[in-house]
């Protein structure tokens, strides 16, 4: 694990250029353990996942990642991530704060999401 | 024994003695109080014998010209000569009309105060010589001239060494007495204008979203602090009475009590015991949370009245009260209040014995505490997440020393971002501030942060490391009292070895020593994500940390979550579908519809977030039907403003709203009434209302009322004025939403 926050950049940047052009992508970032909460909803399993990220109601959607940290979880092989940023969702003009946490877990050569902890932070 | 030298201390002996008790007389004595005084035995019929009673000292005792009256009580209370009323009960001396009526007092027995002294208080503040005052049981018995009852009633409650006494009749008094205390009461202006004003006091302490009557630090409050309550300890024991009394009278049955108040916060009332608020027991018999932080409780005497009430009590605090340092204190408690789970913010190990009615008890299913952290993610374990919350942040905030090596050990990492860019809460610029400089030299942002040697050095790892970048940061407060502050998630994690939580928990915190403007301390809203694992001896053990600060933000983007019950699909309302672009019709989910909903509402009316929020949720968020209430709700007389079922706000700029009193405008407004000008008045926030204050408006194009020095608008150019008494301005955060 020597360099935990390179790959956690790979991975923010991997997925949020997936979610902003191609969400049924990000399916394979998931495993049937995975969670996902969106806002107060919670769903397991990767298709349930992908197919709860597909249905979110809007054409376009633009992530602007305003901060990004990252830690090695404990045992050394896992990475926490922790991202901020604005969330423009179709033509609103006014962007959306939102919080995301993740738990990324090594699987073979590459991670996979195990949490996936999203939350709107401002008042619209 | 004699009457002189039988001195207060002996009570306790005489009661258990049964010595006093002899002397206990039905009515049929009245007439002939001095009957008994010989000490022999009893004479009435309905007198009780009772073995083992010793006969009283003879009257020969009597100092010479003592009334020879005083007798039954000269075993407990000096000898006096100069009652200013010598009550005409001595042979030949005529007897008021009606006769006697026996009365009887308690609430000093876990007071310093001995009888006698109870007794010439009394005596001194009823201006009435007691007749044959006697203790018996827990009471002190004395007789008064039946004409003199209503006024000596109104005594009761009065505040004496700590305590109020309970004054009542023995008996039910006759029909002719009792209309002639109720008219006494109900005429006097002095009390309806008591009741009025606590009635407004309990409805702007009445915080619905959480169902809690916050009479914490009343004596700060703006109205009553005008009012003189706190002025003295007599006054004061009388408001918490009829305080109660107020509240109970708001409700109509049990079912509605329960439901409409959870908790009851009576914190920093510099309260000595519960007596004068031992009703709340009777109104809110099925109370949840209570708190009575901060007041000045030693003894579990002075908690008695509410022994065994409130079963279904689940939390309690007492933080700040000298009693928490008695050896047994929680077992205690819990002795006393079976149902508790938390006491002080920490859980009890053990679950409070299952009652068969409340299903809500029981591990696993724990109901919300509106004192503490409240969850409105997804929580996998949730009493160990309050656990942790709630001891965690007090603690951070407190001493960060002992913060870090309680929960943190050399594995543990912790690391700060800031997000500069996130927005401000709209028209919040009070407790904002954009200054960085303290957090910025720590932050890990790695869309920032470029340097890889940078990025590694600014994770700590070990409480040392940690605790270095904790020094550099500002003091904080954070009030896990205020679940509206909060908003978390919890998720049991496992993998490898490691079997934890997951935290992500996201608030706001104050900066005591950072000052933004006008004095109030600056917020920041925070996000923070802990993996906490058990540290073996009960306790928990911080693994991870990542803190994330940005702007003060507010709350509401989860209050729509906590506050609101789950809302029907909101309708597209035709006007939005013409009006606004099709996409913005199909929103995210339930949630996120609200909060476009709201923006659009705000677009439209110019409401601020909160008060657009809680017009749609006063119309079934129906953006359309929020649309007409607020055009139908502007006031010809106040102007624009939107009008609730339980009240009115106003909105102008978000600048400052005004309590009003609902007597003064009950033919406008229904019930209490909120307003909100477009003037300057934030900075007279919590200031303290003046009677006859005159609020009016034009009635075309809004209130263009003027602030006064004092802190009130008045408007004289508008066609009507409405006359408003008192009016008080409040604060923002203490609106009941």
């Amino acid at each position: 694990m020597s360099d935990y926050s390179a790959v956690a950049e790979q991975f923010i940047t991997y997925y949020y250029n997936t979610f902003d052009s191609n969400r049924q992508g990000l399916s394979g970032l998931y495993r049937p353990t995975s969670l996902l909460t969106f806002e107060s909803t919670q769903t397991q399993g990767s298709a349930d996942i992908t197919e709860k990220l597909v249905s979110l109601p809007f054409q376009k959607v633009e992530h602007q990642v305003a901060t990004k940290d990252a830690q090695p979880l404990p045992g050394g092989s896992g990475i926490v991530v922790l991202v901020t940023g604005a969330l423009k969702v179709d033509d609103s003009p006014a962007p959306l704060s939102f919080a995301q946490t993740f738990i990324l877990l090594p699987e073979g050569g590459s991670y996979f999401v195990a949490h996936d902890i999203f939350k709107l932070v401002y008042p619209a | 024994m004699t009457g002189r030298s039988s001195l207060p201390a002996n009570l306790g002996r005489n009661r258990a003695g049964g010595g006093i008790q002899k002397r206990r007389q039905s009515a049929r004595l009245d007439r002939e109080g001095d009957l008994d005084m010989s000490g022999q035995a009893p004479t009435g019929p309905r007198a009780r014998p009772i073995s083992g009673a010793k006969p009283r000292p003879a009257r020969s005792n009597t100092a010479p010209g003592q009334k020879p009256e005083t007798g039954p009580s000269k075993g407990f209370r000096p000898v006096r000569s100069n009652a200013r009323h010598p009550v005409g009960t001595v042979n030949g001396i005529k007897q008021p009309a009606g006769g006697f009526i026996e009365m009887k007092v308690s609430g000093w027995k876990d007071l310093k105060a001995t009888n006698s002294e109870t007794i010439l208080f009394l005596e001194r503040r009823l201006k009435e010589k007691l007749r044959r005052v006697r203790p018996v049981g827990d009471n002190i018995m004395f007789q008064v001239p039946l004409v003199k009852v209503p006024t000596i009633l109104e005594f009761d409650g009065i505040k004496f060494a700590g305590g109020n006494l309970r004054i009542q009749p023995v008996n039910e008094l006759p029909a002719s007495i009792q209309a002639a205390i109720k008219p006494t009461v109900d005429r006097s202006e002095e009390a309806q204008q008591l009741a009025s004003l606590l009635k407004n006091v309990l409805q702007s302490r009445y915080v619905a979203a959480s169902k809690m009557l916050d009479l914490s630090a009343l004596g700060t409050h703006p109205q009553l602090q005008g009012s003189g309550f706190f002025d003295q300890d007599s006054t004061r024991a009388k408001m918490f009475p009829a305080m109660m009394k107020v509240a109970d009278e708001q409700f109509t049955n049990r079912a509605e009590k329960r439901d409409s108040v959870v908790s009851v916060n009576l914190a920093s009332n510099t309260l000595n015991d519960i007596s004068m608020v031992a009703s709340l027991a009777a109104t809110f018999p099925e109370l949840k949370n209570l708190s009575l932080e901060n007041n000045n409780i030693t003894t579990f005497k002075q908690l008695e009245p509410w022994r065994f009430k409130f079963r279904k009590l689940e939390q309690l605090l007492l933080t700040g009260n000298p009693i928490t340092q008695l050896p047994n204190y929680r077992e205690d408690c819990r002795k006393w209040w079976k149902s508790l789970i938390m006491l002080d913010n920490v859980y009890y190990p053990d679950p409070p014995p299952a009652s068969k009615n409340d299903h809500s008890a029981g591990p696993g299913s724990f109901p919300p505490m509106p004192l503490m952290i409240q969850p409105s993610g997804v929580i996998d374990d949730q009493d160990h997440t309050n656990e942790f919350l709630s001891t965690f942040f007090p603690a951070f905030d407190t001493d960060r020393k002992l913060c870090v090596q309680t929960f943190y050990n050399n594995q543990s990492m912790f690391s700060i971002s800031v997000n500069v860019s996130a927005p401000r809460l709209s028209g919040d610029t009070k407790h904002n501030i954009q200054k960085w400089d303290s957090y910025i030299p720590k932050s890990r942002n790695m869309v920032r942060l470029r340097n890889p040697t940078a990025i590694k050095d600014r994770c700590a790892k070990g409480p040392t490391a940690i605790q270095k970048i904790w020094d550099t940061l500002p003091r904080t407060f954070h009030d896990v009292t205020d679940p509206l502050k909060w908003n978390y998630d919890s998720k049991n994690i496992s993998y490898e070895d490691t079997v934890g939580m997951l935290l992500t928990v996201h608030g706001e915190y104050e900066e005591p020593e950072n000052v933004a403007m006008e004095g109030v301390a600056s917020k920041r809203s925070f996000t923070r994500t802990f993996l906490v694992v058990p540290n073996g001896a009960g306790g928990y053990l911080v693994r991870r940390d990542m803190l994330l600060v940005r702007a003060y933000g507010g709350s509401s983007a989860w209050q729509a979550e906590t506050l609101l019950p789950q809302p029907a699909a909101p309708q597209a309302a035709p006007e939005q579908a013409a009006n606004a672009p099709p996409q913005q019709i199909a929103v995210l989910d339930p949630k996120e519809q609200m909060l476009q909903m709201i923006q659009q509402l705000m677009s439209q009316t110019g409401l601020t977030p909160k008060f657009a929020e809680m017009c749609l949720e006063q119309t079934g968020w129906d953006l359309a039907k929020a649309m007409q209430a607020f055009n139908e709700a502007t006031d010809p007389v106040l102007g624009r403003c939107i009008i609730y079922p339980d009240g009115c706000f106003k909105q102008q700029n978000d600048n400052a709203l005004f309590y009003i009193n609902p007597d003064g405008l009950m033919d406008k407004l229904p019930n209490s009434a909120f307003v909100c000008t477009n003037n300057a008045i934030y900075t007279y926030q919590a200031s303290v209302t003046t009677n006859n204050t005159t609020v009016g408006a034009g009635p075309e194009g809004g209130p263009q009322g003027v602030v006064e020095p004092e802190g009130f608008p008045t408007q004289t150019t508008g066609s009507t004025v409405v006359n408003v008494e008192p009016c008080v301005e409040i604060t923002l955060e203490d609106a009941p939403y």
